[in-house]
């Protein structure tokens, strides 16, 4: 009985792990900027579009390829969501009106979805994971579910050390903390923006390709993550990577433990019920500290 | 505005022009009546949305038939023309397309929707109007008295569902069956007649389960339906990727081995599933196939229609065919070749006699999925006897053909 | 509230000033709701003569988008509230109308009621989370629960008959009147019009405005007697209502309703219709709807394929060229093309013109304020303050910043609660007290920055303080002035409202709620030399001839000494000396201060 417990943990956790990098990588840009970048979901899906080509091109990849590939991918995608965050940016530094970027950023979301269907069909791509299943608990887990959390475990370092320890990353902080002093005291906020922007495509390209295998990879799948990656952003609390490391599994899990125990059907229901219930009794989220219901 | 001898895309630049000038009227006025005026085909199909792989294979076998007939001479002389239509896999939309082909575009037949709750959905605009259709949609509350001029080529759930429960019963001698299937409407509908069947055959029920469409894991799902252990399951997917993922779910929980019994959706989509999940998880997989589809080892099938219409779809369609599953392009074609047949046996498009023809005639029309037939009470083209369950939908032949569970 | 909102209509209806369209729609807006009307109308008709049901059907569902995108707009533009779950609250009314008639065979009318109960179910549903959460995070909920709507019409299928969807038979309604339209078009066509006209007119009515104030500044719309969650928990209910009213036409229109049909993508496509369009044009969601359904699903039809992209591509470049959305901009490019506009001057001598006797008592306090103490942690914001202001004295609030004065008026009228002490205003303890309640014991503010609101129209701006009068006397400001405020300001967009002008109007709004206390935070600043002079001016006859209570905080210490009866300078939130100007200015313990603070 506890090893299925155990593998829904496991899976979970693994699932988990990609809306929580999805989480983290909604935080920068949302620290930098304000904005919510709801074109990330397809960004994601795009980096697991990488890992198909490339599996199509290459074959079966070796384990060095696999990695050179997929630091391409986190760059290439990296790319295409700075272009995307300059094109956000641009109504905003000319219109008083600043909520323009809910529109564009869904409506990228719409056209690559849009594009993806044209290039593709309504087909899903699969990619097969080049690593061997694990052994775990009498049972066989996937490696990419090992393989996200382990991406998560790192982006989290990788952020935290860049947000705390760097110019760059302090600047960033900084726009979030106090927007108008930031902007006073001379910092090149567009500039840290697009940085932001490049970054979170970073994270969302290496994931995409990392989890390739273990996520869907279709036209129209984005919204899914985005929303998980959103309710895990409102558990943590904005702004805290440390609440969407934690966050993020803990959605994958419970949304787990509700289909074993209660039915599939109401999976979404349940996402839904847990983003309620966190932002009637705790709305800033677990780490979030209470700047956040200004918002 | 001459409007003899449009083509589809003179009428849409018309349609276009017209609608900009609130002057609709012109491309609405009553043509002249020509005796080689082509023949109106609307494809109503999802070209976008959840159904759009239903979209993509039917309209390469209606196009393919299209391209046969016309080069043949056409029927009676004419030319069949196709005006296109997305449905967007929402019934809204499909009634909106609908309306526009049946009362701007004129068109003389239709094929489509793809789906039960699309076509349900059109039926009230098609029936006022008298458009003859085939759709290929399986649920039960589609009868010739709420659509009297529409006809389908798939076979419905219950008859699906019907060879999937006592292929378990049967031939596998189940008595403990778990039923897990997507939230899609096909399967959800499917639901209660397998019950009723697998209690027919002796069987209980010991748990159900249900995932979203294209979800990461079911490991949860059957995990508990593990918990009532059942000695075989009932496995309805939509999607290739959902079949690859349930079976790859198993094994890693180690319990591949256990019987499957799927619809006809198993047969076709096992090749894709395949691209993710091992060939040797589908031995004990069985899914419902189409009798022209199926061969029994000693059965001379090479030149069998099925195999010929598979050759013929994949010179049309050089590039697309690997993405293409032949087997829905298949009863699509048949749809138009039973159209086809009425037509010119009742020498023109008169809906009521259209009707009378296929529900008396329809089984002497060649076809290449199966032997197909109408009766006034029943428009399901595909009935029972169309369909026999198959074991591993991998393990085809040399021409592609499925084997069937109850070869000798 | 009641007793209040019929208050400014009786204000309204005197004589003078008159009423003029003007007042209540700008030229912009009139154009607007008659070329929309008019196209309404044309569309209707013309597909109806020549008898194709094909346009027929679409012109309907158009309009009935729009219906719903205008009350989307109602939510999002006059209310503030992120919603991307409005299709399920459409979705709801029409599938209850579904059920009502399809399944159960029972009248249309019955329908409509069931209907509108549904929308109006999901719309509270919406509106309980909204009282706690705002913008993108109410955005996200209202969109998981559009993502879920669904999904429950497949779950509870023995009610909604799931996938299979429902049937509906009322032909009837698309059959011709004798009029030559049938009574479905009729409907939607009435409907059409009506949510056209709500949506040009509901931001100048009391309601629309007051929920503009609450969007735009909960504490000022407080500072009103507005109370930011009824407007938000009504903006749901009359948004539902609107939205209801249109999905219980999409079964007849359509003649069918499935789950497939209210996905997401109808939530965000109301969502855009509004943003795309333009927001809080009356225009815009005909617009919207134009481009983002009509373009790609109608006038592009032969291009199915491309469907999506155009809808992305259309709304993606609209934003970039037009962030305030298409009529928006185009609206504005106009508006560019004019000469700019000025605003005169404000002329304060002809505000009070007929001197009624006052009679306030003057030798009672109006504010009386004992040992009151506030700290914010481990900060003293106030310590252990004494202060009276005496009824009808002009009572000046000097010190550093820092000290504490704004934190002393938000004491005053409610916003904090203090920690020890008492607080009587009128002669009533406010401890207990919230900002609202305590606006109507007859206290009014102004804020350190203006709370003039570009939200609003010029003129609006002023009258939200009429909406907030808070006795059905006629107010003591004299009409003329009052009507002439109204004539300049309908002319004038509020972005064009100098920044100084902007906290004198602060003062005339607050001055027509009938407060009769007031605090002024910095009323002064930004104004120049002469405009000071007029101001003190304004001051002295608000006390003399209308007999208020003027607390104010004020850096220019040669205005306090000109205008002011009594002076409280604070310091690190004490009290260091009060009394009439005079002594303190002469007061040991003060002068040191005044070097700073003249210099600061």
């Amino acid at each position: 009985m506890w090893q299925e417990y155990a593998i829904i943990l496991v899976r979970g956790i693994g699932l988990g792990s990609v809306y929580a990098l999805m989480a983290m990588s909604f935080n920068i840009v949302k620290v930098s900027s304000g904005i919510l970048n709801f074109a990330q979901g397809n960004m994601l899906v795009l980096g697991g579009m990488i890992a198909y080509a490339a599996t199509a091109y290459f074959g079966a990849l070796s384990p060095v390829i696999w990695f050179l590939v997929m630091i391409a991918s986190a760059l290439i995608i990296g790319v295409v969501v700075t272009i995307q965050g300059y094109l956000t940016l641009l109504p905003l530094s000319h219109s008083e009106d600043q909520q323009s970027w809910l529109i564009t950023t869904m409506a990228v979301s719409i056209i690559i979805g849009a594009v993806l269907l044209l290039a593709q069909g309504p087909n899903a791509l699969m990619v097969r994971s080049i690593f061997p299943n694990i052994p775990l608990f009498g049972m066989r887990v996937p490696a990419p579910f090992l393989l996200a959390i382990g991406l998560a475990i790192f982006w989290y370092f990788a952020l935290q050390l860049f947000m705390s320890k760097t110019l760059v990353g302090l600047a960033i902080s900084a726009l979030w903390q106090d927007p108008v002093a930031a902007r006073a005291a001379g910092l090149k906020v567009r500039r840290l923006q697009l940085l932001a922007f490049g970054i979170s495509g970073l994270v969302v390209g290496s994931t995409g390709f990392v989890a390739a295998p273990i996520i869907t990879l279709a036209s129209d799948s984005a919204v899914a993550y985005v929303l998980n990656g959103f309710v895990a952003v409102v558990i943590g609390g904005v702004a805290s990577n440390t609440g969407a490391l934690i966050a993020g599994p803990l959605v994958g899990v419970v949304a787990m433990l509700a289909t074993f125990k209660i039915g599939g059907e109401f999976q979404g229901l349940f996402s839904m019920l847990m983003l309620v219930a966190i932002l009637l009794i705790r709305p800033q989220g677990i780490f979030g500290d209470t700047a956040a219901r200004r918002v | 505005m001459g409007l003899k001898n449009k083509s589809v895309v003179k009428a849409g630049h018309v349609k276009l022009m017209s609608a900009v000038a609130l002057s609709a009227v012109m491309a609405a006025a009553p043509s002249m009546a020509q005796t080689k005026e082509p023949i109106k085909l609307g494809l109503l199909i999802a070209l976008t949305g959840g159904d759009a792989i239903n979209g993509l294979n039917g309209g390469a076998g209606v196009r393919l038939a299209v391209d046969e007939i016309n080069k043949a001479g056409g029927v009676l002389g004419r030319q069949i023309v196709i005006v296109s239509a997305d449905d967007q896999s929402d019934p809204t939309a499909a009634v909106n397309e609908a309306r526009r082909l049946a009362t701007q575009e004129k068109v003389d037949f239709i094929f489509g929707p793809q789906a039960s709750q699309r076509t349900l959905a059109v039926l009230p605009v098609l029936t006022a109007a008298k458009i003859p259709q085939i759709s290929t949609s399986g649920s039960l509350d589609i009868n010739p008295k709420i659509g009297p001029y529409n006809f389908s080529t798939q076979s419905n759930a219950a008859d699906q569902g019907y060879h999937m429960a006592h292929y378990l019963t049967d031939v596998m001698k189940a008595k403990k069956v778990s039923i897990l299937t997507d939230n899609g409407a096909q399967a959800l509908s499917a639901v209660p007649y397998i019950k009723k069947e697998l209690e027919k055959g002796g069987a209980t029920v010991t748990a159900t389960q249900e995932f979203p469409f294209r979800s990461e894991d079911k490991t949860a799902q059957l995990l508990s339906l593990k918990a009532g252990n059942p000695d075989a399951m009932i496995l309805w997917t939509n999607t290739p990727e959902d079949l690859g993922v349930v079976l790859n779910n198993m094994a890693d929980m180690g319990w591949d081995g256990l019987p499957i019994s799927g619809p006809n959706a198993t047969v076709m989509q096992a090749a894709g599933a395949a691209k993710i999940a091992d060939k040797a998880l589908f031995t004990k997989v069985a899914g419902v196939a189409y009798r022209g589809w199926t061969y029994c080892p000693g059965e001379d099938v090479a030149n069998s229609p099925y195999v010929k219409f598979k050759e013929r779809l994949k010179a049309a369609n050089p590039d697309k065919y690997k993405d293409l599953l032949p087997t829905i392009s298949s009863y699509a074609y048949d749809g138009i070749m039973i159209m086809k047949a009425a037509i010119e046996a009742t020498g023109g498009t008169d809906p009521e006699k259209l009707k009378t023809w296929i529900e008396g005639n329809a089984d002497k029309v060649a076809t290449v999925s199966g032997p197909m037939k109408a009766s006034a009470e029943s428009h399901f083209l595909a009935g029972r006897d169309v369909m026999t369950p198959i074991l591993d939908p991998l393990m085809t032949n040399e021409q592609g053909l499925f084997k069937r569970a109850d070869c000798k | 509230m009641t007793t209040r909102t019929s208050t400014s209509a009786a204000y309204t209806a005197e004589p003078n000033p008159t009423f003029k369209l003007r007042h209540l729609l700008d030229r912009s807006s009139v154009v607007q709701l008659a070329i929309g009307i008019a196209a309404m109308v044309v569309a209707t008709i013309v597909p109806h003569i020549f008898g194709i049901s094909y346009w027929i059907g679409i012109v309907n569902l158009a309009i009935i988008y729009i219906v719903a995108s205008v009350f989307m707009s109602l939510l999002l533009v006059d209310a503030g509230q992120v919603s991307f779950g409005h299709g399920a609250v459409f979705g709801a009314a029409a599938y209850a109308v579904g059920i009502a008639c399809g399944m159960h065979g029972l009248p249309f009318p019955v329908g409509v009621l069931c209907g509108i109960v549904a929308a109006l179910f999901i719309g509270i549903l919406f509106a309980l989370p909204a009282l706690r959460v705002q913008w993108f995070y109410l955005g996200f909920v209202t969109l998981s629960a559009a993502m879920v709507f669904p999904q429950m019409l497949f779950a509870f299928n023995e009610y909604t008959k799931g996938i299979s969807g429902i049937s509906i038979p009322l032909a009837w309604m698309s059959e011709d009147l004798p009029i030559g339209i049938s009574t479905l078009s009729l409907l939607v066509l009435i409907l059409g019009i009506a949510a056209l006209i709500t949506s040009a007119v509901f931001p100048k009515t009391t309601l629309g405005r007051r929920m503009r104030v609450a969007a735009a500044s909960p504490e000022a719309a407080q500072s009103l007697g507005i109370s930011p969650g009824k407007m938000r928990f009504l903006a749901f209910i009359i948004a539902s209502f609107g939205t209801g009213l249109a999905g219980v036409l999409y079964p007849p229109t359509v003649g069918f309703v499935s789950p497939n049909a209210f996905h997401l993508d109808m939530s965000i496509l109301f969502f855009f219709a509004v943003i795309v369009g333009g927001k809080g044009q009356p225009l815009g969601t005909m617009a919207g709807i134009t481009l983002l359904y009509l373009v790609p699903n109608v006038f592009l039809a032969q291009l199915v394929e491309y469907r999506a992209l155009v809808y992305g591509i259309v709304a993606f470049v609209v934003m970039l060229l037009m962030p305030s959305g298409v009529v928006g901009g185009i609206v504005r490019w106009i508006n560019l093309r004019q000469k700019p506009q000025t605003m005169p001057a404000l002329q304060f001598s002809q505000i009070v013109d007929n001197v009624k006797p006052v009679e306030r008592v003057k030798d009672e306090n109006a504010i009386e304020l004992v040992d009151v103490r506030k700290t914010f942690g481990s900060v003293v914001a106030i310590n252990n303050v004494t202060l009276n202001v005496r009824r009808g004295e002009i009572h000046g609030l000097v010190g550093a910043n820092g000290s504490g004065k704004t934190s002393l008026l938000n004491v005053l009228n409610g916003f904090t609660r203090i920690d020890g002490g008492t607080a009587r205003i009128n002669g009533k303890e406010i401890t207990g007290l919230n900002a609202r309640q305590v606006a109507k014991l007859g206290v009014g503010r102004t804020f350190q920055t203006p709370r003039i609101f570009e939200q609003l129209g010029a003129w609006d701006n002023v009258q939200i303080g009429l909406d907030a009068k808070l006795s059905d006397n006629p107010t003591l400001v004299s009409p003329a002035f009052v009507g002439n405020l109204r004539d300049m300001l309908s002319r004038l967009r509020t972005e064009s409202i100098p920044h100084g002008q902007r906290r004198l109007l602060e003062v005339i709004r607050v001055i027509l709620t009938d407060a009769d206390i007031l605090l002024l935070d910095e009323p002064a600043a930004g104004l120049s030399p002469d405009e000071r002079i007029a101001f003190a001016a304004l001051l002295r006859d608000l006390r003399d001839k209308l007999g208020l209570t003027i607390v104010f905080v004020e850096h220019d210490l040669d205005l306090v000494a000109r205008v002011a009866d009594r002076v409280t300078v604070l310091e690190s939130g004490s009290v260091v000396a009060s009394g009439d100007v005079a002594s303190v200015w002469n007061d040991p313990k003060v002068k040191p201060l005044f070097v700073t603070v003249r210099h600061a």
